[in-house]
């Protein structure tokens, strides 16, 4: 169905409008804009006669109808994903046609750059990168943050292990805190969204992180950024700075994740249909030592031994525990909208097995967007998604009890059978006290939320000038979850029958609710030799969560209800945090578009702070000029430099010095808590310059940016192991001065663009150097869980990295030294993409490499002193020392066990192939394009780490905080998918 | 042009309505410390007060288990820590009296609050307050004595620094700590004779022991405990004479860590139900005298039980405790056992040989089925006395690592595997010796192994 006759009002509107702000207008000029490749109309483009602010939109079929002044003039039109065109007009000509033509560097692409204000690529002063949808989606996978690793110069993003359903840790530029919030703010469609990790109570079989508490780091809980549906995104911003984030505030130190999603464009209505199907495996197995004599297992187990030793009988317990699941994914959406209104609407259905069994990650989500416009003057937007989430993580990773999976295959010898009986009994495990492979069919880690995002805007124009605009805008909205945790461990486990009360249940309801609300004016104006962008803003963030567990224990008849146990156990916790902030900023755009100059700032308060209702101001300013062709085969050289400021807030409870309530014998007792909070707490602080260019090469096939960065943080926020004489633990406080310096380089190029074939390759590199350059205490080690000289810690010491491994060194001589053993952060990191595009074929293959740091391999030096290590009678390469050796390393020479984490990865790869147009078309009419892939994710990995991946963590922690160990982590796996996807 | 009027007037009443919000929040999970120090209530105290018994039920497991590993009564075995031995007998940490000092001083941290809001509390008579301030020093003393047995030479700081964030305040040699220990013991006796009742509760461990004057008596067992660590015999006599011992009571009177499975409590961190971490060292069952029918020592039947043996990291077990068998089980703090030993060494030390023989031979009959040791026993007596300690006493405070080391005999504790060593003390904490930096206290060191 056409629909010119609903086009035509606004057009007269568009034209009343002008009419009204135009007196001296003559003519009317029509045109259409098409894509100069191939011809097709491109629907919806802008088009402005240039130096003023009239225009209008184009049509679906791309045509436009423009009154206009007499005389001869320019037309500028823009579309996203085109390069912005100018056309001239002649006095005479009443039509004309436009061809753009894509903008395969994206130079065109809007930047944000304050709340409601965004600029061009072009000029942009600050080094913010942006991945549009077609870059995040080559392969399918559990969550956003994997969508960008390695292709964010500056962003470090790791998985914490390969449990299905996500969880990751963001690094923006280097270590930005030490206690305070490490990981980025994430804002989607404008709304804050929460990115918390909420555990899952599986400490209580663990007792990883000791007996007291339900729930703790190390219970490998996912991080609720994950729910977001991955193809649901348009494009992400990252913000990596306070040079760029300042406008955000407080809460920007870690970098921002500007996450856009899908909306509706002027057009026909379009469909999109995606069929995923693959599989997963883990990438390396633990391994277990094969036991040749019966001496070799009596030295180990001693009498045990002489029970049940075979002589060469080697039972692969621990691929017992692993599958190759079956894993799919549907995606299916519907687009469109005219000028007035536009729609989008997706479903997403996606279930992903992991690679231990019964352990599983699923996710549903539905997602609406709704633009109109009401009247010329208002445009109201409407977005929400609405997702169900639900996983099962296992049980893995540290124990201090024998019960989670990997512990009990490495503490039983590889001659036990571990198996289940043909009669369904379990064979009971007689060298610990858990059957792992009993532990993985019985136990339960059930994880399921139910999450709203639901942003809405209203953009109104209070002036429609000439020469100036006046918009108010609003955004803001909540993001809603319930996440309901259900660890259940049946009475039948052996771990629970050996223990004092058989049967645990565990049931958790956690609530979270996020209210964001921006109201900004911007004002434009547009002189003769310059350009003008105020904006004035305010910003209420609030943040709500409550969590609730009840833990039950001996369980009667194993039935899982919370109140079918006779020892209960309830915890809860809560946390509030409001703040409020105001903004402004000056933009300034002159000499030929050429020079841009930023000013901004932004005033904060929080009620994390000591006082909550102090403002903290956080300016920014930014410079960039445009150079065009300064030397041959350079079309444009731009130089840039931006400074800002920014802050981390404390988190919740930091402030408070609290008495804990408990009891004994059902008499109710106060505790002191150790905690020596600060009445005076204030955000940190960090200052960042950058500075650096970005070149546009050989005739637009290649640009290329270099940003240097220094970022000093000041009044650290800091927690200061006390004295245990003192009688308190540990004191948080603000002071000394950490820094990152920094340098990235991000490139995108066509080294081949012919009709048929295209080669786009595209990199990034980043390096960062951390420092304490001062504290106003002695060095001290910070109150983690692992901070002994045994395993190593860190240790923030004035002069050195601010992650500094310290721990036993062995001289030369023989002597025991505590000494820096390692440094958690890698030297340098790169990746890189290559897309090869051959008629309908195209091929994308990213590398990533990084190089440096350390990892205490937790899983070899307890398989090393169990004597179950699998290298432990013979080197896995000659030299190597053998797992018996290792193990006198213990207590000696922890720098034996911190392993070199370098490693190349084949990140992704996707062979892609579209059906060409004649086929389709003899399918079926309707078909719009057809696309057939197989494709990768971690296809594999070189690392000198010698158990697993090196990517891996154990807790969720700053990484100047806690050292960085790996015991038992879900193993990391690689994926392969077929998908078919269709467009009509 | 009416809209942009509406508009100009309503943003700055949005942008004034949240200037004036007031974002405090507060604290929304625990209690306030400030509260109980600037404006301490009646009840404030008492609670806090029946919190220092949390607090040193906390000691309760390393004086028990971590001491007890260091003077071989048992090992620590868990799969999990392999690392455990060699921290203990090789290798040896520099942090192993972290959690000890830890949970003392946190506990005297509180102490030190109390008694400093106590004058201050309304509502509580004068006789209420002498009370707690009793019972407060008593329990300060306790937690002083933990601290210094841990690390003896080292020496100790003997008191909290008030600010707890400025410096710490200095480690004193041993004696001091010990004279501090009396001298808190004794001032708490006379404040105890003032008070009339507690205005709190002290829970089912404090059985028979809790008014002030029965109270008295737990605190001059402590005194004589003390007395006993620092070789002072003849007052150890004159306290024990004032405290509960009473040979015509049972030997398990006394006070106890009580553990419950309310919500919220604890259990007993030492029982180990599978058991898979601590086993009972091999020279405890293989070195119970034997009674007349043959039969081992009555305390090595009911404290150890036998197991199928196994080995593990170089050490062989073939028993498990079964001194603590419940997750409720209660752990002695002091108890009538105990005193007539303390009695035993007393008299051996003041050269009253045949009332030593005489409390022993109590001992050896009532206690372990022994037959009695004649009045002309020419044996070690300090050997004798050591036996009895070991094996009353198994379990329930390292007192074969304290009793060997105040008797020089720690070089003849068994050493198991090539390599092991005994060690006489546990270095200062090393976040207390980073605190302390670059002046490090010469007891930040691991001493030489024996």
């Amino acid at each position: 169905m056409r629909r010119s006759f609903l086009v035509t009002p606004l057009v007269l509107a568009l034209a009343a409008s002008a009419a009204g702000a135009q007196q001296q207008q003559r003519r009317v000029i029509r045109g259409r804009v098409y894509d100069a490749a191939d011809n097709h109309p491109i629907p919806g483009a802008q088009v402005v006669i240039q130096g003023t602010k009239t225009g209008v939109l184009g049509g679906p079929d791309g045509t436009f109808v423009l009154p206009a002044p007499a005389g001869a003039l320019r037309l500028q039109v823009t579309y996203i994903g085109y390069k912005s065109t100018s056309v001239p007009v002649a006095a005479s000509a009443t039509s004309v046609d436009v061809a753009m033509a894509l903008d395969a560097l994206r130079l065109d692409e809007l930047v944000v750059t304050g709340q409601a204000t965004g600029i061009s690529r072009r000029n942009l002063a600050n080094a913010v990168s942006k991945v549009d949808a077609v870059d995040l989606a080559h392969t399918p996978t559990e969550a956003i943050e994997q969508t960008l690793q390695g292709k964010v110069a500056g962003a470090a993003i790791t998985e914490n292990n390969g449990a299905p359903g996500g969880g990751s840790i963001v690094r923006m530029r280097g270590t930005t805190s030490i206690i305070g919030a490490f990981t980025p703010l994430y804002v989607v469609d404008g709304v804050i969204v929460s990115d918390v990790s909420i555990p899952s109570g599986t400490n209580t079989i663990s007792h990883a992180f000791g007996s007291a508490g339900i729930a703790s780091d190390q219970d490998n809980a996912d991080n609720r950024i994950a729910d977001l549906n991955p193809d649901d995104i348009a494009s992400v911003e990252v913000l990596k700075g306070a040079a760029a984030a300042a406008i955000y505030g407080s809460k920007a130190a870690n970098g921002v994740i500007l996450v856009t999603t899908k909306r509706g464009a002027v057009g026909r209505p379009r469909f999109t249909l995606s069929q995923k199907m693959g599989t997963s495996e883990i990438l390396q197995k633990f391994g277990e030592r094969r036991f040749n004599s019966l001496a070799d297992a009596q030295a180990v187990f001693g009498d045990l031994a002489t029970k049940y030793y075979q002589q060469g009988a080697f039972f692969d317990n621990e691929s017992q525990l692993y599958q190759r699941p079956f894993n799919w994914e549907t995606d299916a959406s519907m687009s469109g909208g005219t000028e007035n209104t536009q729609y989008y609407a997706s479903l997403l259905a996606k279930q992903d097995g992991g690679t231990i069994r019964n352990t599983f990650a699923d996710k549903y989500s539905l997602h609406v967007a709704l633009d109109q416009r009401v009247g010329d003057r208002v445009k109201l937007g409407f977005a929400t998604q609405v997702i169900r989430s639900s996983n099962d993580r296992g049980l893995t990773q540290n124990e201090n009890n024998g019960t989670t999976l990997l512990a009990g295959i490495v503490y039983t010898p590889s001659f036990f059978d571990l198996r289940q009986h043909a009669d369904r009994t379990w064979p009971v495990n007689p060298f610990t006290n858990a059957n792992p492979i009993q532990t993985d069919a019985m136990f339960q880690n059930r994880e399921g939320v139910w999450r709203a995002i639901t942003s809405g805007k209203a953009d109104i124009d209070l002036i429609q000038g000439d020469k100036q605009t006046l918009k108010f805008n609003w955004t803001g909205g909540l993001d809603l979850f319930t996440q309901k945790n259900n660890v259940f461990s049946p009475p039948e486990l052996q771990f629970e029958q050996d223990g004092a009360l058989p049967g645990t249940s565990i049931l958790s309801f956690s609530q979270n609710l996020n209210i964001t609300s921006n109201e900004n004016l911007v004002h434009t104006y547009q002189g003769g030799w310059f350009s003008t962008t105020t904006s004035l803003g305010m910003q209420l963030e609030t943040t709500d969560l409550d969590i609730d567990r009840t833990l039950t224990q001996n369980l009667i008849g194993g039935l899982q209800n919370i109140n079918e146990g006779t020892k209960v156990t309830v915890e809860e916790n809560r946390q509030r945090v409001k703040d409020h902030g105001f903004f402004a900023q000056e933009e300034l755009l002159t000499f030929n578009q050429r020079l841009l100059l930023t000013l901004g700032g932004r005033a904060d308060r929080s009620s994390n702070n000591g006082d909550p209702n102090h403002y903290f101001l956080y300016p920014k300013s930014a410079i960039s000029f445009r150079f065009p062709s300064p030397v041959h085969l350079v079309d444009e050289l731009k130089l840039r430099a931006a400074a800002g400021e920014s802050g981390n807030e404390p988190l919740y409870g930091q402030k408070f010095t609290e008495l804990t309530g408990t009891n004994m014998s059902g008499i109710p007792v106060y505790r002191i808590t150790g905690l020596v909070g600060a009445p005076d707490l204030r955000p940190e602080r960090q200052r960042e310059i950058e500075g650096g260019f970005d070149l546009t090469l050989f005739n637009s096939k290649a640009t290329l940016g270099v940003t240097g960065y220094e970022k000093r943080i000041t009044d650290m926020l800091l927690t200061r192991t006390l004295a245990p004489s003192s009688g308190m633990t540990t004191e948080y406080f603000n002071g000394g001065v950490m820094r990152n310096r920094g340098l990235e380089v991000e490139l995108n190029s066509f080294p081949l663009q012919r009709k048929n074939l295209t080669w786009n390759l595209h990199g990034n590199f980043s390096l960062n150097r951390c420092l304490i350059e001062s504290l106003p205490v002695p060095a001290f080690r910070p109150a983690a869980f692992l901070n002994s000289n045994v395993f190593g810690s860190t240790f923030i010491e004035p002069g050195k990295s601010c992650t500094q491994l310290v721990g036993y060194d062995t001289t030369k001589t023989g002597d025991r030294v505590v000494d820096q053993i390692g440094d958690g952060s890698p030297s340098y990191r790169f990746g890189i993409g290559n897309n090869f595009t051959y008629h309908q074929f195209s091929l994308y293959v990213q590398v990533d490499r990084s190089k440096g740091g350390n990892l205490l391999d937790g899983s070899q030096l307890v398989a090393d002193l169990s004597g179950t290590s699998a290298d432990f009678d013979k080197p896995i390469k000659p030299g190597a020392p053998t797992g018996a050796q290792r193990g006198a390393w213990v207590g000696r020479y922890t720098k034996g066990y911190m392993y070199d984490i370098s490693y190349w990865k084949i990140r992704e790869a996707s062979l892609s192939w579209e059906l060409p147009q004649s086929l389709m078309q003899r399918l079926w009419g309707q078909t719009r394009s057809v696309r057939l892939q197989v494709s990768g994710h971690n296809l594999y990995t070189w690392t000198p780490y010698p158990t697993g991946d090196p990517e891996v963590q154990q807790e969720a922690t700053s990484q100047a905080f806690s050292v960085p160990w790996d015991l038992w982590a879900y193993p990391s796996s690689r994926s392969v998918w077929f998908s078919v996807d269709v467009g009509f | 042009m009416n809209r942009i009027k509406i508009l100009a007037v309503l943003l700055p009443l949005f942008a004034a309505a949240a200037c004036g919000r007031d974002l405090n929040v507060p604290d929304l999970n625990q209690g306030s410390l400030n509260g109980l120090q600037s404006n301490p209530s009646a009840s404030g105290i008492a609670t806090a007060a029946q919190g220092l018994l949390v607090g040193l039920r906390a000691s309760a497991n390393d004086n028990v288990v971590l001491l007890g590993i260091m003077g071989r009564e048992g090992y620590d075995l868990d799969p999990s820590n392999p690392e455990a031995p060699t921290q203990f007998y090789r290798n040896v940490s520099e942090d192993l009296a972290a959690t000890i000092w830890g949970d003392t001083y946190s506990n005297m941290r509180q102490e030190y609050i109390i008694l400093q809001a106590l004058p201050k509390v309304p509502g509580l008579t004068d006789a209420q307050k002498e009370a707690t301030r009793g019972f407060v020093e008593t329990v300060q003393a306790i937690d002083l004595l933990y601290t210094i047995e841990a690390v003896d030479d080292a020496g100790a700081a003997i008191d909290v620094n008030p600010d707890p964030t400025g410096n710490p305040e200095p480690i004193v040699p041993k004696a001091q700590v010990y004279g501090r220990i009396d001298s808190l013991l004794d001032d708490a006796l006379t404040h105890l004779a003032k008070g009339d009742a507690f205005p709190f509760n002290l829970g089912p461990g404090f059985a028979g022991f809790n008014t002030p004057a029965s109270f008295a008596t737990f605190n001059r067992a402590i005194r004589a405990r003390a007395d006993i660590f620092q070789k002072d015999y003849a007052s150890a006599l004159k306290d024990l004479a004032a405290s509960f011992m009473d040979t015509s009571q049972p030997l398990t009177l006394g006070v106890y860590h009580v553990y419950s499975e309310n919500s919220g409590d604890e259990l007993n961190p030492i029982f180990d139900a599978l058991p898979r971490q601590r086993f009972p060292h091999a020279s405890l069952w293989a070195g119970a005298q034997l009674r007349a029918d043959g039969s081992k020592d009555l305390r090595a039947q009911a404290k150890l039980k036998p197991v199928a043996p196994f080995a593990r990291f170089g050490y062989t077990v073939s028993e498990n405790f079964e001194i603590y068998n419940s997750d409720q089980a209660s752990v002695p703090i002091i108890r009538n056992e105990e005193l007539i030993l303390d009695r035993a060494e007393a008299e051996l030390g003041l050269g009253q040989t045949a009332a030593a023989i005489a409390d022993l031979n109590f001992i050896r009959v009532s206690s372990g089925g022994l037959a009695p040791l004649p009045a002309s026993y020419s044996g070690n007596l300090v050997t004798e006395l050591l036996y009895n300690r070991l094996y009353s006493l198994m379990w329930e405070g390292g007192f074969r690592w304290l009793d060997a080391r105040r008797f020089g005999r720690l070089a003849q504790l068994p050493h198991d595997v090539t390599g092991d060593l005994v060690f006489p003390r546990l270095a200062i904490p090393t976040d207390e010796c980073n605190a302390r930096a670059p002046d490090k206290p010469a007891g930040c060191a691991v001493p030489a192994g024996m």
